[in-house]
C-alpha cells in the first residue's frame, strides 16, 4: 500500500485513486476463462488438423496477460494535490511510474480547457509549465475539482 | 525546493488532422469509429446497389458475373467488418465510459491503434478490386477450394481480414478491462446499463471467436502460395474442414453484430416507454445464453454438406432451443412497452421498427433451423433474406436508434426531428420493399450469389431492386440529417428525453472512481 | 461495363409504368413436391409457418395495442411494474413445447430424407466448372449436361426463352416411381445439386462422395441450379432432370447407349481440318466459351484470349498439353483429359488454331491426343 505524507504544513490536500471495481479473483476468472477456452478452441482445431489456429490462440492469451498484469500494477494508482503556504504538490502514481511536481503557489493558476470532441483537460500552470492532474476522474468531477483548487488558491495564505 | 521527479509537461496540442491521429480519447474515437462505420456503410450499400442493378432484370446488363462475385463479397466483408461492428465498437467507446462513470476506456492508446487499424483494412479491401483478376469472388464465407483459384485480390482480402481481427481484439480486450475494472463506486454488474452488458458479453465472444477466423484465413493463405492442403482434397485435405473453423467464428459473429444492437434497444425502449426495463436481470441471462449456444449450433449453416444424420438433428436441436432465449428478450421488449407512457420520437421509431422486424428475421431463422426445411432454403434468397432482416432491420435499426438517441449527448445539439422520422419511414418501407419478396424468390428456389436469373423470378427481383435503390437514397437523408444536426442544429436540452435514466443522462451526483477531499490532520 | 445493355436496362426501367408486363406467376410458397417427402417438408413448412403467424400477431398484438392505447398522447400514465418470476417462467416454457412440436415431424422427416439405403438406381453426379456430369452406375450410361440456354439470350441480343438459365443440352432421365440415389461429388470446386421439386439439395466436394435420394412420384421436368457459389458462372449450371415412364426409360437408356457407340471413333483415322474445325466449334462452345469467350478474346489476365495466344498459336505439343493436363500455373485452367473424348479435344484444339481469328493451318488428330495422354 502506498501512503503519502501530505507534507508539513499543509493546509488543504486531496487525493483520488482508481475505484478498482473487479476483484483480483474476478480478474483471474474473468481472463483466465477467455484464456482457457481460447486455447481449448486452438487445441479442438489443432486435433483435427487446423494447428493454425493456435498461433493465434497464443497471441491472444499472451495480450489477455498483459491486460492482466497492468491491471494488476496499477492497482494502487493515485493522484495527491497538497496546497501549503507556498506550494502546490501534485503527486501521482501510473503503475511504476511515480512523479512528483513542485509548483509556486503565488504563481500557480488552474487551467481548464474543453475541445471540440468534449473533453476536459485541466491543469496547473507557472511561468508556461504544465501540470496536468485530474486524470484518475471523469470529465464532470476533473472540472469540480479544478474549481475546488481554484477556490483554495485564491484564498489568502493564512497562518 | 525542487520536484524529486521534475518532468515538464510540454503538452503541444495537435490540431486538425494529427488531433485525431494521435487521440486517445473515448469520445473522439467513438466518434471515429462512428465516421468511418458510416463512410464504409456507404461504400458496401455502393456495391449493393451494383449487385442489385445487375439483378432488375434477367440477362447481364450491367457487370461481369466475376465483377458481380467480387461485389457480392466486398458487400459482404465491408458491411459485416467495416460498416456494423464498427458501428457498435463507435457507441461501446462513447457510451461504456460515460455510462458506468469512467474516466475513459482502460487503455486509451491502445483504443487509439485499434481503430486506426481500420482504415489501411479498408484500404486493402478497396484495392483488391483494382489488382490484376479483381477482388475474391468467393462470397463473404470465404469457401475454401475457389479460394484457390482467386488472384492476388484474395490475398489482399485476407490480410483486411487479419488486420481487422487484430483490431477486434484489442478492442474487446479493452472494453472489457474498462467494464471490469473502471466501474464507478456502487456499479454493481446487476446495476449496469443492459447495454454496458451486451458488450461485455459480445467482447468475451469477438475473443473467443477471432483467433479462429485468423487460422482460418491464415490455412487459406498457405494453401494458395505456400503447398499446405488444409483444405485441398487432392492433397489429403477436406474443403468441409473450412466451413466448420469458418461457422465456429462465423456464428458468433452474428451475435457478436446483434447482442450490442440488443443492448442499444434495451435502452431506447424503457426510456420512451417511461419505464424500467421488465425483466433486467432475465435479459442479462437470456443475453448470456444465447452467446453460450451460439459457440454450439455452427453447423446449422451447413446442413447440405452431408454430415451424419446424428449430428444434423443435435445441430437442429441445439438451434431450435436459441429461441427460447430469443423469445425472452422480444416478450421482455413488449412488456416493456406494455401499459407505460409512450412517445414515437425518432430512436423509439427505430427501436420498435427494430422488434418488429428483428423478430420476423428470427422468425424465419426458426424455419431455418429446421434441417429438412433448411435443406429446401439453404443458399437460396431465403436465407439473403433473413440475414438481411436481422443485420439491415436488426443491426442497422438499432443502430440508427442509437445515433438518434445519443445524439444530443454527443454533440449538444438536436437532430431534425421531422426529418429523423422521415428517414424511419423511408427506410422501414423501402427495407421491406427490398427484403421481403426475397422470402418468395427463396421460397421459389432462386439461389443466392447468382448475377441472372431464370423468368419466373423477374417480377421479385425488380421490385427488391427498385426496393434497393430507395433504401439507398434514403441513407442520404441520414447523412443529411447529421450534418445539419452538427452545423446548425438546436441546443440540446440538458435532459432530451423525459424517460431516460442512466447515468450519461442523470449526472447523478458524479459518481467519480474514488474522489475524496479531505483535509489531513497536519493542517493547523 | 457493358454500356449498350446497360442503356437497354434504363430503357426498359420505363416498362415498369406499363401494368402487367409479369411473365411469371407470383409464387408465394415452396413449389409442389414431386416426392413424398418433398411433400413432408412442405406441410412442416405450413406448419411452422401457422405457429410463427399465430405466435407473431400475439406478440405484436399486444405491441400495437399498447402502441395506441398506452401512448403519452392520449394520456397513458406509465405503470412501473417489473420484474415477475411467474411471466418469465411461463414465457420460457411455453415455447419450450412449441419448439418439441415442431422438432417431433422435423426429426422425423430428416430420418427419411436422409434415409438412402435400398436404392432402384443409383447415378454418381460430378460438378464440375461450370457442367454436371452424370453416370449412371446400373446402366454404364455417362455424360455431360450443360446450359443450353444460346449466349445471345443472356448479352440481352435475343428474346429470352420460357426456360431462360433452366435448360441443358443433356437432362439426366429418371424412371418414376424408382428410388434413385443420388451420388455427389466435384472436379474442381464446391457446387450443389439443387432441384427444389424433388427435394434435393446436396453440396459436391471435390475429394469426397456424398449421397441423396429421391423417388420421383410423376413424370415431368423438373428444373434446378447449382446451389452453391462455384465462381463465375456459378448462375449458369442448371440442372434438369425428366422423370419419365419405366418404359419411356427404358428406351431412353437404350438410345443413349447406341448414340453413345456412333460417337466412338476410329482411331486410325485421319480427319481433315474442316472436320475437325465444326465438331470443335461445338466442343468450344459448350466447354470454352464461358471463360474464354465467343470471340476467342478471353478476359486477361484470368482468362487469357485464345486469339493469338501464345499458347494456341504455338507448338501444338503446348497446347495439347494445357488442354489436356490444365495449366500449373493458373488454377483457373481445368484438366479437360478426363472430362473430354480424344476426338473432342483434337477437334477443340483444331478449332482454337483454325478459327477465333487464328489461322494456323494444322489438324490435330485425335491419335495425338491419345498419345499426350500416355
Ligand atoms: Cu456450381
Amino acid at each position: 500500500m502506498w501512503t503519502v505524507a501530505a507534507g508539513e504544513g499543509a493546509q488543504f490536500a486531496i487525493v483520488s485513486r482508481r475505484n478498482n471495481s473487479s476483484s483480483q479473483h474476478a480478474r483471474l476468472l474473468v481472463f483466465g476463462s477467455l484464456g482457457l477456452f481460447t486455447l481449448s478452441v486452438g487445441i479442438g482445431f489443432a486435433l483435427i488438423g487446423a494447428w493454425p489456429v493456435m498461433p493465434f490462440a497464443g497471441i491472444e492469451c499472451v495480450a489477455l496477460f498483459l491486460a492482466y498484469r497492468w491491471l494488476q500494477s496499477h492497482d494502487d494508482d493515485f493522484e495527491l494535490i497538497t496546497i501549503d503556504a507556498d506550494h502546490v504538490v501534485v503527486q501521482a502514481r501510473d503503475g511504476s511510474k511515480v512523479e512528483r511536481h513542485q509548483l509556486n503557489r503565488h504563481w500557480a493558476q488552474v487551467v481548464t480547457e474543453e475541445s471540440p470532441g468534449g473533453r476536459v483537460r485541466v491543469f496547473l500552470r507557472v511561468h508556461g509549465r504544465e501540470v496536468d492532474f485530474g486524470r484518475l476522474l471523469v470529465d464532470d468531477a476533473r472540472l469540480s475539482l479544478a474549481k475546488r483548487l481554484r477556490e483554495q488558491l485564491s484564498r489568502p495564505v493564512d497562518s | 525546493m525542487e520536484a524529486v521527479h521534475e518532468h515538464d509537461h510540454g503538452h503541444d496540442h495537435p490540431s486538425g488532422i494529427m488531433r485525431w491521429v494521435t487521440t486517445t480519447n473515448h469520445k473522439d474515437i467513438g466518434t471515429m469509429y462512428l465516421w468511418f462505420s458510416f463512410t464504409m456503410f456507404l461504400v458496401g450499400g455502393v456495391m449493393a446497389l451494383v449487385i442489385r442493378a445487375e439483378l432488375f432484370q434477367p440477362g447481364l446488363q450491367v457487370v461481369e458475373p466475376e465483377f458481380f462475385n467480387q461485389m457480392t463479397t466486398l458487400h459482404g466483408l465491408i458491411m459485416v467488418f467495416g460498416a456494423i461492428m464498427p458501428a457498435f465498437v463507435g457507441f461501446a467507446n462513447w457510451q461504456i465510459p460515460m455510462m458506468i462513470g469512467a474516466p475513459d476506456m482502460a487503455f486509451p492508446r491502445m483504443n487509439n491503434w485499434s481503430f486506426w487499424l481500420l482504415p489501411p483494412a479498408a484500404m486493402l479491401l478497396v484495392i483488391s478490386m483494382f489488382v490484376p483478376g479483381g477482388s475474391a469472388g468467393v462470397g463473404w464465407t470465404l469457401y475454401a477450394p475457389l479460394t484457390v483459384q482467386q488472384g492476388m485480390g484474395m490475398d489482399l482480402v485476407i490480410f483486411a481480414v487479419h488486420i481487422l481481427g487484430m483490431s477486434s481484439i484489442m478492442g474487446s480486450i479493452n472494453i472489457i478491462t474498462t467494464i471490469l475494472n473502471m466501474r464507478a463506486p456502487g456499479m454493481t454488474m446487476m446495476k449496469m446499463p443492459l447495454f454496458v452488458w451486451t458488450w461485455l458479453i459480445t467482447a468475451y465472444l469477438l475473443i473467443a471467436a477471432m483467433p479462429v477466423l485468423a487460422g482460418a484465413v491464415t490455412m487459406t493463405l498457405t494453401d494458395r502460395h505456400f503447398g499446405t492442403n488444409f483444405f485441398n482434397a487432392a492433397g489429403g485435405g477436406d474443403p468441409v474442414l473450412f466451413q466448420h473453423i469458418f461457422w465456429f467464428f462465423g456464428h458468433p459473429e452474428v451475435y457478436i453484430i446483434a447482442i450490442p444492437a440488443f443492448g442499444v434497444v434495451s435502452q431506447v425502449l424503457p426510456a420512451f416507454s417511461r419505464k424500467p426495463l421488465f425483466g433486467y436481470a432475465s435479459m442479462v441471462y437470456a443475453t448470456a445464453s444465447i452467446a453460450i449456444l451460439s459457440f454450439l449450433v455452427w453447423a446449422h449453416h451447413m446442413y447440405t454438406v452431408g454430415m451424419p444424420v446424428e449430428a444434423q438433428l443435435y445441430y437442429m436441436f441445439a438451434t431450435m432451443l436459441i429461441a427460447v432465449p430469443t423469445g425472452v428478450k422480444v416478450f421482455n421488449w413488449v412488456a416493456t412497452m406494455w401499459k407505460g407512457s409512450l412517445t414515437f420520437e425518432t430512436p423509439m421509431l427505430f427501436a420498435i421498427g427494430f422488434l418488429f422486424l428483428f423478430t420476423l428475421g428470427g422468425f424465419t431463422g426458426l424455419v431455418l433451423s429446421l434441417t429438412p426445411v433448411d435443406v429446401q432454403l439453404h443458399d437460396t434468397y431465403y436465407v439473403v433474406a433473413h440475414f438481411h432482416y436481422v443485420m439491415v432491420a436488426g443491426a442497422l435499426f438499432s443502430a440508427f436508434a442509437g445515433v438518434y438517441f445519443w445524439l444530443p449527448k454527443w454533440i449538444g445539439k438536436m437532430y431534425d426531428e421531422k426529418l429523423g422520422k422521415l428517414h424511419f419511414w423511408l427506410s422501414i418501407i423501402f427495407f421491406n420493399v427490398t427484403f421481403f419478396v426475397q422470402h418468395f424468390s427463396g421460397l421459389a428456389g432462386m439461389p443466392r450469389r447468382i448475377p441472372d436469373y431464370a423468368l419466373q423470378f423477374a417480377d421479385f427481383n425488380m421490385i427488391s431492386s427498385i426496393g434497393a435503390f430507395g433504401f439507398g437514397l434514403s441513407q442520404l437523408l441520414f447523412l443529411y440529417i447529421l450534418v445539419k444536426a452538427i452545423r446548425s442544429g438546436e441546443k440540446a436540452p440538458e435532459k432530451p428525453w423525459e424517460g431516460a435514466d442512466t447515468l450519461e443522462w442523470t449526472h447523478l451526483p458524479t459518481p467519480a472512481p474514488y474522489h475524496s477531499f479531505e483535509t489531513p490532520p497536519t493542517v493547523k | 461495363m457493358r454500356l449498350k445493355a446497360f442503356l437497354r436496362l434504363l430503357g426498359s426501367g420505363a416498362a415498369l409504368l406499363l401494368p402487367a408486363v409479369a411473365v411469371a406467376e407470383w409464387r408465394l410458397n415452396l413449389k409442389p413436391a414431386a416426392t413424398a417427402i418433398g411433400r413432408d417438408i412442405y406441410d412442416l413448412h405450413t406448419l411452422v409457418m401457422i405457429i410463427i403467424t399465430v405466435i407473431f400477431i400475439g406478440v405484436f398484438g399486444f405491441m400495437f395495442y399498447a402502441i395506441v392505447k398506452h401512448r403519452k398522447s392520449v394520456g397513458h400514465k406509465a405503470e412501473q411494474f417489473h420484474e415477475s418470476t411467474t411471466v418469465e417462467i411461463i414465457w420460457t416454457v411455453i415455447p419450450v413445447f412449441i419448439l418439441i412440436g415442431m422438432a417431433w415431424p422435423a426429426t422425423k422427416a430428416l430420418l427419411t430424407l436422409r434415409d438412402t439405403s435400398a436404392p432402384d438406381m443409383t447415378i454418381k453426379v460430378t460438378g464440375y466448372q461450370w457442367k454436371w456430369g452424370y453416370e449412371y452406375l446400373d446402366d454404364g450410361i455417362q455424360f455431360y449436361s450443360t446450359l443450353a440456354t444460346p449466349r445471345e439470350q443472356i448479352q440481352g441480343d435475343d428474346e429470352k426463352g420460357e426456360n431462360y438459365l433452366l435448360e441443358v443440352d443433356n437432362p439426366l432421365v429418371v424412371p418414376v416411381g424408382k428410388k434413385v440415389r443420388i451420388l455427389t461429388t466435384a472436379n474442381d470446386v464446391l457446387h450443389a445439386w439443387f432441384v427444389q421439386e424433388l427435394a434435393v439439395k446436396q453440396d459436391a466436394i471435390p475429394g469426397f462422395i456424398r449421397d441423396t435420394w429421391f423417388r420421383a412420384e410423376r413424370t415431368g421436368t423438373f428444373r434446378g441450379q447449382c446451389a452453391e457459389l462455384c465462381g463465375k458462372e456459378h448462375g449458369f449450371m442448371p440442372i434438369v432432370v425428366k422423370v419419365v415412364s419405366e418404359d419411356d426409360y427404358r428406351g431412353w437408356v437404350e438410345t443413349k447407349k447406341a448414340g453413345t457407340a456412333v460417337k466412338a471413333f476410329d482411331p486410325g483415322k485421319t480427319y481433315s481440318v474442316a472436320e475437325l474445325r465444326s465438331t470443335g466449334e461445338g466442343v468450344y462452345n459448350t466447354h470454352c466459351v464461358a471463360c474464354h469467350q465467343t470471340d476467342g478474346g478471353g478476359m486477361p489476365p484470368t482468362f487469357p484470349a485464345i486469339t493469338g495466344g501464345k499458347i494456341a498459336t504455338g507448338p501444338t505439343t503446348g497446347h495439347i498439353d494445357i488442354v489436356v493436363n490444365g495449366s500449373k500455373k493458373n488454377p483457373m485452367m481445368a484438366a479437360w483429359g478426363p472430362q473430354l473424348t480424344d476426338v473432342e479435344i483434337a477437334a477443340v484444339i483444331t478449332y482454337q488454331r483454325n478459327a477465333l481469328g487464328n489461322a494456323l493451318g494444322d489438324a490435330v488428330q485425335p491419335g495425338a491426343i491419345a498419345a499426350a495422354r500416355k
